[in-house]
């Protein structure tokens, strides 16, 4: 009996002991990038912060984020708690699994001013130590997964494109007076609507959001004013649904909003813009990879169909996408909205059967430059208008599109188009940028969040649009995004003010 | 700090382990102890351990002048002082808000109070102080001379957040005489690591199973769904309490103390009246022994007692009528099995007798879980097919054959599989080293386990911390 009793003894102390021996040594990275989110730093410890008992909290919190074996640890339980659950249904079953989805959104805030590569500081000739032979994917394999080291810029803003806490109004959508209002109701209202509206849905090995109450006619609204403000150029609106728009079920397809309305709403009201016919574009190619299954946005050829509905409402030739780009593969890729359901028992669907970021590079020359700010104090010139870096990415690899969202960036492209295009963007849109590089001779991108708002640099897009000559302006944003007042209020901001 | 943190596992108690075994003698661990768990209870709201010490001041010195005058009127007043003290302290700090919310709403007034936090473990360090100084009156127990001995029985860190009540008589001799010895080590260890693992694996899983039928909109739930999600509450709750009784039994061990069970495997129970003997078994002693029996017991208004009783019990678990209406529920059942339910049941087969306690306590659970009244009796029109919502029984077959070995699981652990399993080992006279490295095996994966649920589960509350 002694014998057993020592050996358990021994076993605790051992594991208790290895662990706490670990604690003592906390994970310098300081950022996951399975979670999007900078890792908590170590407390002080202040009288104050002692005797109202946020010290034990957050050095709590602390020791958790920072565990070294924090990530091995959620594979671990992913793993075992998986086996809790039969999963006898992968292939019918949908379910919806109760998010905050406004916190969800709002996890990533801020567009991303970091240098792709902080050691560099710039000013134009290299903007980051990544070699065009680094970074030109023609000289590379189809997995650039690669070490170079272009970017720590971890694109913060992966979900961006439903970002809405920097609204300058600080309007938000629960307090906005005509927030869906005007919309009109969808004709197949479901019994789960509320529920929908706050959930994820989980259909086989592909998660979902839905969009819940929008403003699309506000949007279109405030597209008209702009478009009466500013008549020297043409203005388009590229609207992106969610894949809850084609692959969920009837009845959680609409939330309290129906996706297929959107475009119709906003071209009712959007006087002087053409709206492209994004949706029924897209419908057309459904059994085609135009979405992911574990990320939020459309694909790259999600996104290269939405740029076709727009060359045919812009009255331009699209580029041919075997022809005019050259295709590569990042893969396996687990998106945003896997990290949010991973600890479910669904999640393992996903990670055995990982999605595979596709992405086009145009073989017509150009170069890319980002922007710190308006001013242009600091330019980083990157060699590619996709960040290969996607070790560096996390869960939001799909921030590699026109390196995620930045306040301001630029393509000179040697396209025989003389022709200049501002594009307003949220994340969505990020995916969308590579196929104008062919029809347009100079493109500025845009993301709204980053200006105007509270400590944001002040800036006026129609100042760009005289200066530069702009002789295209596109708004490209997702549904759930052009919806929300928050952004609505931030293109006001940025061409109204 | 709660015992499924890792500031508690890998901070806290390596360092008051270490310490304490370092400890020359019984008065060094008795204060290495008390340094401890002022530290373990002030590291979250540091300011309540002036409560803390305020309360077992009162109940030394009033107990010890109870105890001295024992079954006297002198003595009477310093129990009655104690008592209203306490009792004083309860209302404002854990009832305040609640006595004023009724009386506003009574009176239609607008009395309005400080929003105070509940300081941690209240209701437990309250009803030990006052099991000393009633016990003391009534001559139970020898009154306690020194006050750091008295001061370690209010504040001893294992029980003091979660229970169990430990009253005083358990543990009078156990505060200066007692040896950490290897089998105790042994057993505290073993138990420990099953209430974390019961805790940190199982009742958080089904917590977040529980929130995911019942914290959304009721009324798109179906009837089936929202049994479930009680089903799975009702595991929980059993997981994370009995999970923190044993890590506080077993941590006791460590340290040299018995502590009294305070579950026994409730959900095997054939009859309320059973299940009340098996779940939180020092809460419904007290109540038993010192409510129930002094107002006059089963001799005399036995049905009032009852009502009384489980009133109160019903409001201990929190400031809220749901509560209320939890304890009466449970009073209404017991006395109609005490009327003729019983021995109607004593007529069934054992297996029903079971199923007939368990949905009861399910069902039970519906107004523990909804707080908020309306949402109380939402959900029990759902349950009963008042909402207007059809069952997808197709859905809900899915449900069950997902989660099916999930819930075998929690059944299996609620059940006493490990006594059974522990005897059929016995009884196969295996090797010592055979058990020695089988049973290392078995405390190596749940330490590990529950670990790997602690930090993946950045979120990590306990229920009943807060009762």
């Amino acid at each position: 009996m002694k014998k057993i009793q020592i050996s358990v003894i021994v076993t605790f102390v051992l594991i208790i002991g290895s662990f706490s021996l670990i604690s003592l040594f906390a994970n310098n990275d300081g950022f996951s990038a399975f979670e999007n989110r900078e890792l908590l730093p170590k407390p002080v410890l202040t009288t104050d912060s002692y005797l109202d008992g946020t010290y034990g909290k957050d050095y709590e919190a602390y020791l958790l984020d920072n565990f070294l074996l924090r990530n091995w640890m959620i594979n671990g339980y992913q793993a075992y708690s998986s086996m809790f659950y039969l999963d006898a249904f992968s292939a019918t079953e949908e379910v919806l699994m109760t998010v905050d989805i406004e916190d969800f959104v709002r996890s990533t805030q801020e567009v991303d001013t970091k240098s792709p590569n902080s050691t560099i500081d710039e000013n134009e000739a290299s903007p980051n130590s990544n070699t065009v032979e680094d970074t030109d994917p023609t000289s590379n394999s189809t997995d650039n997964t690669t070490d170079n080291s272009v970017s720590n810029s971890v694109d913060n803003s992966i979900d961006n494109f439903v970002d809405g806490d920097i609204s300058t109004n600080n309007t938000t959508d629960a307090d906005e007076p005509h927030s869906d209002i005007n919309e009109p109701q969808p004709p197949t209202q479901t019994p789960n609507n509320e529920r929908v509206n706050d959930s994820l849905i989980i259909a086989g090995d592909r998660v979902m959001m839905p969009v819940g109450s929008s403003n699309h006619s506000g949007f279109g609204s405030l597209l008209a004013e702009i478009s009466n403000r500013i008549d020297t150029v043409d203005l388009y609106a590229v609207i992106g649904p969610t894949s809850a728009a084609y692959y969920a079920s009837e009845n959680y397809r609409t939330g309290s909003y129906d996706q297929s309305k959107a475009e119709l709403n906003i071209s009712n009201t959007a006087h002087g813009v053409s709206v492209a016919s994004v949706y029924n574009e897209l419908q057309k190619h459904t059994d085609e990879y135009i979405y992911y299954k574990s990320d939020v946005h459309w694909s790259a050829l999600g996104a290269y169909y939405a740029y076709k509905a727009f060359c045919d409402v812009a009255g331009i030739s699209a580029a041919n996408i075997s022809e005019d780009f050259d295709q590569y593969s990042h893969e396996p890729f687990l998106g945003g909205l896997y990290s949010q359901i991973y600890q479910l028992p669904q999640g393992s669907r996903l990670k055995n059967n990982p999605d595979r970021l596709d992405y086009y590079i145009p073989k017509v020359d150009y170069e890319m430059r980002i922007y710190s700010d308006a001013l242009k104090k600091e330019t980083w010139k990157v060699n590619s208008v996709i960040n290969t870096d996607f070790a560096s990415l996390g869960a939001y690899k799909y921030s590699a599109f026109a390196w995620g969202d930045r306040a301001l960036s630029k393509i000179d492209t040697k396209s025989p188009s003389n022709k200049k295009v501002l594009v307003i963007k949220d994340s969505f849109g990020s995916a969308f940028i590579p196929w104008l590089v062919p029809n347009y001779s100079q493109i500025y991108i845009i993301d709204p969040k980053g200006f105007n708002s509270s400590g944001k640099q002040a800036y006026d897009a129609k100042v760009l649009i005289q200066e530069e000559n702009i002789d295209d302006v596109i708004f490209c944003l997702s549904i759930y995004g052009s919806g929300r007042q928050s952004i609505i209020n931030d293109v006001r901001n940025l061409f109204l003010k | 700090m709660v015992f499924s943190s890792l500031v508690f596992l890998l901070k806290f108690l390596p360092v008051t382990i270490v310490l304490y075994l370092l400890a020359p003698n019984i008065k060094i661990k008795n204060i290495v102890l008390i340094i401890a768990s002022l530290f373990f209870y002030a590291w979250g709201e540091p300011i309540w351990v002036i409560l803390l010490v305020f309360s077992a001041v009162v109940d030394y010195i009033c107990g010890g002048l109870a105890g001295k005058y024992q079954n006297s009127s002198r003595g009477k007043l310093y129990l009655i002082t104690s008592l209203v003290l306490n009792i004083g302290i309860l209302a404002i700090f854990k009832y305040g808000n609640f006595i004023v919310d009724n009386i506003n709403w009574l009176l239609n007034t607008q009395i309005t109070v400080a929003e105070i936090s509940l300081p941690i473990g209240i209701s437990f360090y309250t009803m030990q102080t006052i099991s000393y100084t009633i016990d003391a009156y009534r001559g139970k127990v020898r009154v306690q001379k020194s006050f750091l001995s008295f001061l370690l029985y209010v504040s001893m860190f294992p029980q003091l957040v979660a229970g169990p009540i430990v009253r005083y008589e358990v543990l009078q001799d156990q505060l200066t005489n007692r040896r950490v010895t290897l089998e105790g080590m042994y057993a505290g260890v073993v138990r420990f690591s099953i209430g974390l693992a019961k805790k940190a694996i199982l009742a958080n899983y089904a917590g977040s199973l529980a929130i995911e039928f019942l914290n959304g909109d009721l009324a798109s739930q179906s009837s089936l769904g929202i049994w479930f999600g009680l089903l799975c509450f009702t595991f929980q709750i059993y997981f994370d309490f009995s999970g923190y009784s044993d890590m506080a039994i077993g941590l006791g061990k460590m340290f040299g103390f018995n502590y009294p069970e305070n579950f026994k495997h409730p959900y095997i129970s054939q009859s309320i009246t059973e299940f009340w003997r098996r779940w939180h078994i020092s809460l419904s002693s007290f109540f038993r022994d010192y409510v129930y029996i002094p107002l006059g017991g089963n001799r005399r208004y036995q049905y009032r007692n009852l009502l009384i009783v489980w009133m109160l019990t019903g409001l201990w678990h929190g400031a809220s009528w749901n509560f209320v209406i939890w304890g009466l529920y449970f009073a209404l059942i017991l006395s109609l099995e005490k009327k003729f339910l019983l021995r109607f049941l004593d007529k069934i087969p054992v297996f029903l007798r079971r199923v007939y306690a368990f949905v009861f306590v399910v069902f039970g659970f519906n107004f523990f879980y909804f707080e908020d009244f309306s949402r109380n009796i939402e959900a029990l029109k759902v349950m009963f097919g008042f909402a207007g919502v059809s069952n997808n029984i197709v859905e809900f077959a899915q449900l069950v054959v997902n989660y099916s070995p999930f819930i075998a699981i929690c059944f299996i652990f609620a059940a006493p599989t490990r006594e059974y399993l522990t005897n059929k080992i016995k009884n196969l006279n295996l090797s010592p080293q055979f058990i020695a490295v089988g049973a290392s095996i078995c405390i190596a994966i749940l330490v590990i386990l529950s670990t790997t649920s602690i930090v993946s589960n950045s979120y990590n509350p306990f229920i009943y911390f807060r009762f």
